[in-house]
């Protein structure tokens, strides 16, 4: 995590409060890739692409999450 | 039946895969106001629903959060993990809330237990909330702990299963004789973990209805591993001899279930749960795939509850659980005495020695033996040795380490100084001393 840039931390930091699972991974030139699932859904990003916007971001990769996230039970 | 175990981990070099079976931690730990009472604020808005959440839970009470890391390898990384996950929860806390850093709850008063049993948001597990209010009431349910969750690598199961073959009909077979060879001497052992983790030593003003029972009348190792803390109730017919075998956990716990005594397997308070398959009968067929270790008392002096040093111990002492023989020939009896031994630990004055030293130092000279013979990390053997430690000095435990801190019976004061941003832990208390970093 640490190793991180600041927008791919708060996007990790955002996928948790939301429960999208997350995993650290590298790909085969040892760039750093975010692995997220969400409802059997997965989509990788590159950690250096995430935008200043990651929670928005997150919203484009996961549409349903938005309503499916607030309900509390 | 696991004959030569250790030998043949040696035999096949995988004493390094052992060295990354997975660890999960799930931490439960209650949300407090400014004035110490459990938070009246509802479970945080901007968290994700309960519904499907991986990372962050709730239990009994609203304000007991519970959170939970994925299996991971590395010590390091479930701890970053649950670094992360625990800063999301801050986070997403009102600005008068707290972390409780303690297992035992705070100061009750009948108002806050009344709003607990009042106030609860998740109408699926209503019906079994309102069966666990009336069978325990509020305040043994607003206990908190750590539970460690443990699997071996597969291929470490079938490298070694090679060996076994004549004697296991499947691999199944074997994969539930080493977990349950795990479990058993869990069990049988039980006492050690408490005396070095044990960090509940006393019960705050509410937590008994009645009387404070006399053994509590000072303070103790643990109330939350003893009699007086997470045990199922006798009438209940779970008790400790539900370890005796695989299959008498099974039918146990099946049974009591089907005559109602248990709500579900989730009643079952035992120190170690199988887990990994939906229905308890599914054990025998497909087998056991991690095992969840349930008495661990949340630790004050680290942000996390439980430190990188306690981790790297735990870990090699479920090594050595995996390879040490069982004498199953008088198992009732050895369990029925563990479970004794243990209650006697847990009650004893934090600050003395302990009952079982001389055995105590026995496991650890076993334990340093097995490093050696498996060449274990310098980190491994650094907390073995700290450890040991720990055993002939009882003052560098975590419940001695709190008398200091308690004044009129009472831990409440700790959230006199609030940190100042408002949303951090409530400062966990500073270390005495190296070498114990509990």
């Amino acid at each position: 995590m640490s190793n991180l840039n600041s927008n791919a931390q708060r996007l990790i930091f955002h996928a948790i409060a939301l429960g999208i699972r997350y995993y650290e991974v590298r790909d085969e030139h040892g760039e750093e890739l975010l692995m997220l699932t969400y409802d059997n859904l997965t989509q990788v990003v590159y950690a250096n692409k995430v935008n200043d916007q990651p929670l928005e971001y997150l919203y484009e990769l996961f549409p349903d999450i938005k309503e499916a996230a607030w309900k509390h039970w | 039946m696991l004959e030569n175990l250790l030998a043949y981990i040696k035999q096949e070099d995988v004493a390094e895969q052992l060295y990354h079976s997975l660890i999960g931690i799930e931490i439960e730990e209650h949300r407090i106001q400014s004035d110490g009472q459990l938070s009246r604020h509802p479970y945080p808005k901007n968290l994700g629903s309960r519904k499907y959440h991986p990372y962050l839970q709730s239990d009994f009470s609203e304000s007991m959060n519970e959170l939970i890391t994925d299996p991971n390898p590395n010590i390091s990384g479930v701890l970053d993990q649950l670094d992360t996950i625990q800063t999301v929860l801050y986070r997403s806390m009102k600005d008068d809330e707290y972390i409780w850093p303690l297992s035992m709850p705070p100061a009750l008063s009948q108002e806050d237990i009344h709003f607990v049993a009042t106030h609860f948001e998740r109408p699926p597990f209503q019906k079994y909330r309102d069966y666990l209010t009336q069978k325990y009431q509020v305040p043994l349910k607003i206990v908190t702990g750590l539970h460690v969750n443990f699997s071996i690598p597969e291929p470490v199961i079938n490298r070694l299963y090679t060996h076994y073959e004549n004697q296991f009909k499947t691999l199944v077979e074997f994969k539930n004789a080493l977990y349950f060879q795990i479990t058993q001497n869990f069990v049988l052992h039980r006492w050690l973990l408490t005396y070095l983790f044990g960090a509940s030593p006393i019960a705050e003003k509410g937590f008994f209805s009645g009387e404070t029972p006399k053994e509590l009348k000072q303070p103790v190792r643990s109330i939350r591993n003893s009699i007086y803390g997470y045990v199922n109730k006798p009438a209940d017919q779970v008790n400790v001899t539900v370890y005796s075998s695989l299959g008498n956990y099974v039918d146990r716990i099946s049974d009591a279930i089907a005559k109602h005594r248990l709500f579900s397997a989730a009643e079952f308070y035992g120190p170690v749960r199988l887990r990994g398959q939906a229905s308890l009968k599914d054990y025998r067929t497909r087998g056991i795939s991690y095992l969840e270790f349930r008495v661990m008392d949340n630790t004050p002096f680290t942000p996390n509850g439980i430190s990188r040093h306690a981790l790297y111990f735990l870990k090699f002492y479920l090594m050595y659980l995996l390879v040490h023989p069982v004498d199953i020939s008088n198992i009732h009896e050895q369990l029925k005495q563990s479970f004794d031994d243990n209650n006697r630990v847990a009650l004893e004055s934090p600050d003395q020695p302990t009952f079982k030293e001389a055995e105590g130092i026995k496991i650890f000279n076993e334990l340093i033996e097995i490093a050696k013979q498996l060449h274990a990390h310098s980190e491994q053997l650094q907390a073995l040795d700290d450890f040991s430690e720990v055993l002939s000095h009882p003052e560098l435990t975590a419940s001695a380490m709190l008398l200091p801190k308690i004044k009129n019976n009472s831990l409440m004061h700790l959230v006199s100084k609030p940190p100042k941003n408002g949303k951090l832990v409530v400062p966990r208390l500073t270390t005495c001393c190296q070498p114990c970093q509990i």
